[in-house]
């Protein structure tokens, strides 16, 4: 689905953001992008949707080169940035505009979603607020039927009841031929949504595992008192005691929190990458 | 190689209903104030009507001066932050968006603003014979002078749709001090080489022959064959030479 090799990017008058960064995403999944701000989450997806050209290495999305913006490709393809403009029309007109480009639109579906989101449809999209317009975006990209759906913050300015339906939708829409991948800083948000996590830092993938790999190999517990650094992979102080990354060695499934999880993988990268070995994806 | 994959006529199609409803509220603003600015000039001046010809001095304005600022402003999209990623994943190939714009900021502008032009010359015509008891003449799209004036839009109108394409901010403004200070550099040069090639046939100052018999016949057929080069220019290559380099900045255009 998506394959990315040796590919290296920068943007002028700055060091080189990625240098060489593998990626290999089957369909199928919702996949988690995360990573620190300036990591290049959003440089990634603008390069998997075409809006970005690698300067080497090889991007293949969907079997097509997006940087050739093939109109095909592009049919698969719906991409909401974070920062998004809708243009002064009813959801109707902007249907009549947009949706003929898509041949697997299906107008019932929006009417579907737009009822769950609760949204207004006789008025236009610029007196939208930020959440409702962003709401109104998720709902016609996922009516798109593409193949291939690219969130950057979906949850960002949605409010409580609206990130529940947003889990609920983007869960009943995945199939076994298309990819979601959402970029996200709230970790709590899609924490039961994303899997596998992806983990971006200084310009390469550094953690890429479904949730059951996670929790095959890595147990979280919560201590009372301060562990030993030395025999435990991550801790970190939380309310009412520690948090405590360690190896899993019983074979239980444990659940992760994946915030924990990011900031352990992100300072303790080499210990954890020896915990998944030689046959884990990243 | 598929035709299928840069050209498609659904949607093409599609493609231009989109730009047209995408800017159909700005269109309607525009014409709007042009007509009334236009009825306005031509009922105050219905005393002097007959003394000029007032298409020719009035549609060949709204040709040039409307046409220039909405070819400069047709990819405006493509340089908003927000509103370019939706324009270049818009399932569609770059030669379609490409020839779309072309077609509308062109041909599509030519038609609609003569159509529209007639039909306010109509209406003028009818509001001076209703309040003065004057005849006034009906636009003519075809008439030799206007149809000149289009040709020479068609092709001028190509720099103006690079500009939209190439520069991010201020396209119209930005080209136009571009062709001055073209013209500027090119006339410094033309006077230089010209300086040069007849060195001797000048006298104290520049431009000044001495003897024009003597360079008469030189300078004659150099300027003829120099004039018929730059027609050859302006009419055939100018335009083609300015798409190719448009489509291909459109391509290469990234967020």
């Amino acid at each position: 689905m998506i394959e990315i090799k040796k590919l290296s990017f920068s943007y002028r008058k700055k060091e080189k953001l990625f240098t060489n960064l593998n990626l290999h995403l089957p369909p199928g999944n919702i996949y988690g992008l995360l990573g620190k701000n300036g990591a290049g989450k959003t440089t990634l997806l603008k390069i998997i949707s075409g809006l970005l050209f690698p300067q080497g290495g090889d991007c293949q999305a969907l079997g097509y080169k997006p940087s050739s913006r093939s109109p095909h490709f592009l049919e698969e393809i719906y991409f909401i940035p974070e920062e998004f403009f809708t243009p002064a029309i009813t959801i109707s007109e902007y249907e009549n505009i947009y949706a003929p480009f898509y041949p697997g639109f299906s107008s019932e579906r929006l009417s579907s979603y737009i009822g769950d989101f609760d949204l207004p449809v006789k008025e236009k999209l610029s007196s939208f607020s930020y959440g409702q317009r962003k709401k109104f975006l998720l709902a016609f990209g996922i009516a798109t039927d593409c193949k291939l759906l690219i969130l950057d913050e979906p949850s960002n300015g949605l409010d409580i009841p609206s990130k529940s339906q947003f889990r609920r939708l983007l869960a009943s829409s995945i199939t076994d031929d298309r990819t979601f991948i959402i970029s996200t800083h709230q970790v709590r948000d899609m924490e039961n949504l994303i899997d596998p996590i992806i983990i971006l830092d200084d310009g390469e993938i550094i953690f890429n595992y479904s949730a059951f790999e996670v929790s095959k190999c890595l147990s979280v517990q919560l201590r009372q008192e301060s562990p030993d650094i030395d025999k435990v992979l991550y801790s970190e102080e939380t309310l009412g005691g520690y948090a405590v990354i360690t190896k899993n060695t019983t074979g239980s499934d444990s659940r992760i929190d994946l915030e924990i999880l990011f900031n352990a993988v992100i300072k303790n990268r080499e210990k954890i990458r020896s915990i998944f070995g030689k046959g884990a994806s990243a | 190689m598929k035709v299928e994959n840069y050209f498609n006529i659904r949607r093409f199609a599609l493609l231009i209903k989109n730009d047209i409803l995408k800017q159909y509220r700005t269109f309607l603003t525009a014409i709007g104030a042009v007509t009334g600015i236009l009825l306005a000039i031509i009922l105050l001046s219905h005393k002097s009507s007959g003394l000029w010809d007032f298409h020719h001095v009035f549609y060949p304005l709204v040709l040039f001066i409307g046409g220039f600022i909405l070819s400069s402003l047709t990819f405006e999209e493509l340089h908003h932050p927000q509103k370019s990623y939706v324009y270049l994943t818009l399932p569609c190939s770059i030669f379609e968006k490409f020839v779309s714009k072309l077609l509308l900021t062109s041909i599509g502008y030519v038609v609609g603003s003569a159509v529209l032009y007639y039909l306010l010359s109509l209406i003028a015509a009818g509001l001076n014979m209703l309040l003065f008891k004057q005849t006034f003449s009906v636009f003519n799209p075809f008439d030799d002078v206007i149809l000149q004036n289009i040709r020479i839009y068609l092709v001028t109108q190509s720099i103006f749709l690079f500009s939209a394409v190439y520069f991010k901010k201020n396209n119209l403004i930005k080209m136009i001090l571009s062709l001055f200070v073209l013209s500027i550099v090119c006339s410094a040069f033309a006077a230089l080489v010209l300086r040069l090639a007849y060195w001797d046939y000048w006298d104290n100052g520049p431009l000044i022959f001495s003897n024009s018999s003597d360079i008469g016949f030189y300078a004659e057929s150099f300027f003829r064959k120099l004039a018929q080069i730059f027609e050859f220019l302006f009419w055939w290559i100018m335009a083609p030479y300015f798409w190719i380099l448009s489509f291909f900045r459109l391509k290469e255009t990234e967020v």
